[in-house]
């Protein structure tokens, strides 16, 4: 890892296409601007993190035709109430 | 018109229209190898379809529309997913929500945080991870008896 120590207003440049700017300090939070091409996804890392979690749980699920039959059911029925 | 032979997760193997892949150029987070998908059809009347990957069994996911999780569900889609799925109308525009089933059934959930978004005009699409609007990524997929009269009280 790369590692640079940054004053607030200070910029650290990615390629040729993406900056970082250290925008201010306080305590125990650093706020960080990102200038990058719109078709860098920028995203916070744990939400990231959890979204690959979710997918993942969502192919390893072993429930089957089954279970999706009894949901869709029960999800008519609610709606069904609904009306 | 070409048919393709592949094998499902959920219905063996079944012959799809090459005009009904759908493009995922990034493949998904966690899956980012799978870049070509089918979406099949759960059954009539089901809320349900699947998004199968043609190139790998295993990999299919469950997708239920969020409007019908949560009916005030409200997404933007930004410049660049616009861009790079080549959407021109709304009319155009799909959004559902990956399902994770679990058991017992009222364990099961929705990730609302991270809609896939598909151009149905050119069979492209992306998952995409809303930075606004709080939405979860374990959103209950059904509300038991219990919890719902309390959410009509409300």
């Amino acid at each position: 890892m790369l590692v640079f120590t940054r004053k607030p207003n200070e910029s650290v440049i990615i390629g040729d296409e993406i900056e970082v700017t250290i925008l201010g300090v306080n305590k125990d939070q650093v706020r960080i601007g990102i200038n990058a091409p719109k078709h860098v996804q920028i995203h916070r890392k744990e939400i990231f993190l959890a979204i690959q979690q979710e997918n993942q749980e969502a192919v390893q699920s072993q429930a089957g035709l089954d279970l999706l039959e009894g949901l869709s059911q029960i999800l008519l029925q609610t709606k069904n109430n609904e009306k | 018109m070409s048919y393709l032979r592949i094998t499902t997760k959920f219905f063996g193997e079944i012959d799809i229209s090459e005009k009904c892949l759908i493009h995922f150029d990034k493949g998904l987070p966690g899956f980012p190898e799978e870049k070509q998908f089918v979406l099949l059809s759960h059954g009539e009347g089901s809320p349900f379809v699947i998004l199968q990957s043609t190139g790998n069994l295993e990999v299919a996911f469950i997708l239920i529309s969020p409007f019908t999780v949560m009916p005030h569900y409200e997404i933007q889609i930004t410049d660049s997913v616009k861009q790079e799925l080549k959407i021109q109308e709304t009319e155009d525009v799909q959004v559902w929500s990956i399902v994770v089933l679990r058991e017992p059934i009222s364990e099961s959930t929705v990730n609302l945080k991270a809609p896939v978004i598909l151009n149905t005009k050119m069979n492209k699409a992306q998952q995409v991870i809303l930075e606004k609007g709080d939405y979860s990524t374990r959103h209950p997929l059904v509300i038991l008896q219990s919890n719902a009269e309390q959410g009509a009280g409300e």
